[in-house]
């Protein structure tokens, strides 16, 4: 009896239909995010924590009060940098610990661990939304200066380093989740604090806003572009590892 | 099917839990333990809180890691620290957590509908669960664990802090919901998960100490407890139980390996194998 052995295509379409049926493609990040908002949409992202949301964005229109001062003397535009670089992350920030110290307050964390659209992926959404949030709120103030000055350069500028800024924050948030143990995580605006005042101590300020006004924008950008990649990778990376040994505060 | 196989969990040097190994079938699990025996530790690792030191944790011989959302689709949890918003509704909250364990949408309000009718709660559906009782918001508890009509529900110290009506009722409903899934009840009130459980499971010393129907626990002590009246004094080693009030006056209740003269030998309940394990 002759045997008819496969073709080399034949073959190779048997080995990729049992590969397809075992290995399960593994979603993106958007993917991910998007199954999960329409599971649960904008207003489940942030169920019960809308009131946090509304404190934060308080907070952050009184830590405007200042610039608004520097925008009505009329001064050098160089005055804004220092602040806006510094301050960039802070919406974002207030948003991130209002948001989970409800949560820890509630006690609602240890069951959102346990369903299927977990903690974990309301996180990344909500960090992905709050860097929007803030992000926005950057921009605005850039467009708001640049139009005050009559500067368009100074928007991009402005945009640049503040956006930056909050990314590099962003990167900072995520390694923490990753990789700090829970009670050190909330400590992270603190430290964010000290590295922005640390420069203040050891040069005048008038030198350290020419050099932030200094800075090249194409640098600047492609920085701000480094960092949102990081950003988006590290988010990729928290969303497919394990927990860590120690619960985070975050999640 | 649930398997811990081995399963050992270290903090530092501290070991909550070791070499432990069960398999779960459906019915009700009793796991029953005093505190700070690793009851919650051992939730934590079924319910992927937490990891093992050592071993693993199979559903249907899948590792629960590993299966990842696939795992938590089958899983239905009440922790012992039951979170809520206060300013929602039961409807409300039911309808986010619904979301979140991926209920389809068409089925979502049908089946807040059924659950709040099983946990009586259907006329305080709509009203805001900062007024409710103790027992209404574990109610509710058992109910947000019931939306994804799991396969391994998980509930841990579940009537700790409710009045014997409520606990009553509780056991009601975890009697009724038993069918055809893997009920595990962690507690410390052994009379919750007398009647109910069909396999008991007792931790000690940080292992596991037997996993057995009640009735077979209970004869291990058949013949040793007896009662007898208390200004009778007891010269042979014995392990006191409690004190009762009868007709005729307060009786001691004990454990010792030949009843004294003028004991009364009784048959011994769970809560008499507690209070002797873990004298």
């Amino acid at each position: 009896m002759r045997i008819e052995y496969p073709t080399d295509a034949e073959r190779e379409a048997s080995i990729q239909a049992i590969l397809s049926a075992g290995l399960e493609e593994r979603p993106t990040l958007w993917k991910q995010l998007f199954d999960l908002l329409r599971a649960v949409g904008l207003r489940g992202t942030l169920f019960g924590v809308g009131d946090c949301v509304a404190l934060a964005i308080l907070l952050a229109a009184c830590a405007l009060l200042p610039l608004t001062a520097i925008l009505c003397r009329r001064g050098d535009s160089k005055e804004l940098f220092y602040p806006l670089t510094a301050g960039a992350p802070l919406l974002y920030a207030a948003l991130l610990l209002l948001t989970f110290w409800k949560e820890e307050q509630l006690g609602t964390r240890e069951l959102k661990m346990t369903v299927r659209h977990d903690l974990r992926q309301l996180t990344a959404m909500r960090l992905v939304l709050f860097s929007g949030i803030a992000a926005a709120g950057d921009a605005l103030l850039a467009a708001l200066a640049a139009v005050w000055w009559r500067d368009g350069l100074l928007f991009s500028q402005l945009l640049a380093l503040s956006l930056g800024a909050l990314f590099v924050y962003v990167v900072l948030t995520l390694l923490g989740l990753l990789y700090i143990p829970a009670r050190l995580q909330a400590a992270l605006p603190a430290a964010w604090c000290a590295l922005c005042l640390l420069p203040g101590l050891l040069l005048p300020y008038e030198r350290l806003q020419e050099i932030l006004a200094g800075l090249p924008l194409v640098g600047t950008v492609l920085l701000t572009l480094l960092a949102a990649a990081t950003a988006y990778a590290l988010t990729r990376v928290y969303l497919r590892a394990f927990r860590p040994r120690d619960t985070s505060v975050y999640c | 099917m649930l398997t811990v196989e081995h399963v050992t969990k270290k903090y530092g040097d501290f070991t909550a839990l070791e070499e432990l190994s069960l398999t779960f079938t459906e019915g009700v699990y009793g796991l029953l333990a005093p505190n700070g025996a690793g009851k919650t530790t051992l939730i934590k690792m079924l319910t992927t809180l937490l990891f093992p030191t050592a071993g693993q944790i199979l559903w249907n011989g899948t590792e629960i890691n590993a299966l990842g959302a696939r795992y938590r689709d089958v899983l239905g949890y009440l922790p012992q620290q039951f979170g809520y918003y206060k300013n929602d509704t039961p409807r409300q909250f039911l309808r986010y957590l619904a979301a979140l364990k991926g209920v389809p949408r068409a089925q979502t309000e049908k089946r807040i509908d059924e659950l709040l009718s099983l946990v009586s709660l259907s006329d305080a559906a709509d009203k805001k669960m900062k007024k409710f009782s103790g027992g209404m918001l574990q109610r509710v508890g058992i109910a947000q664990a019931m939306l994804n009509d799991p396969k391994l529900l998980i509930l841990d110290e579940p009537t700790a802090g409710l009045d014997p009506k409520e606990r009553v009722r509780f056991r009601n409903i975890i009697h009724s919901l038993a069918q055809d899934r893997i009920v595990i009840l962690s507690t410390h009130i052994v009379s919750d998960i007398e009647t109910i459980a069909h396999q008991v499971v007792m931790l000690r010393d940080h292992r596991l100490y037997c996993c057995e129907p009640p009735q077979s626990i209970c004869s291990g002590l058949r013949g040793k407890v007896c009662e007898l009246p208390a200004e009778v004094e007891v010269h042979v080693p014995h392990l006191l139980l409690g004190e009762r009030q009868d007709a005729e006056g307060a009786l001691h209740r004990l454990i010792c390996e030949t009843p004294p003269p003028g004991a009364r030998v009784v048959a011994p309940t769970l809560e008499d194998v507690f209070l002797y394990v873990y004298q």
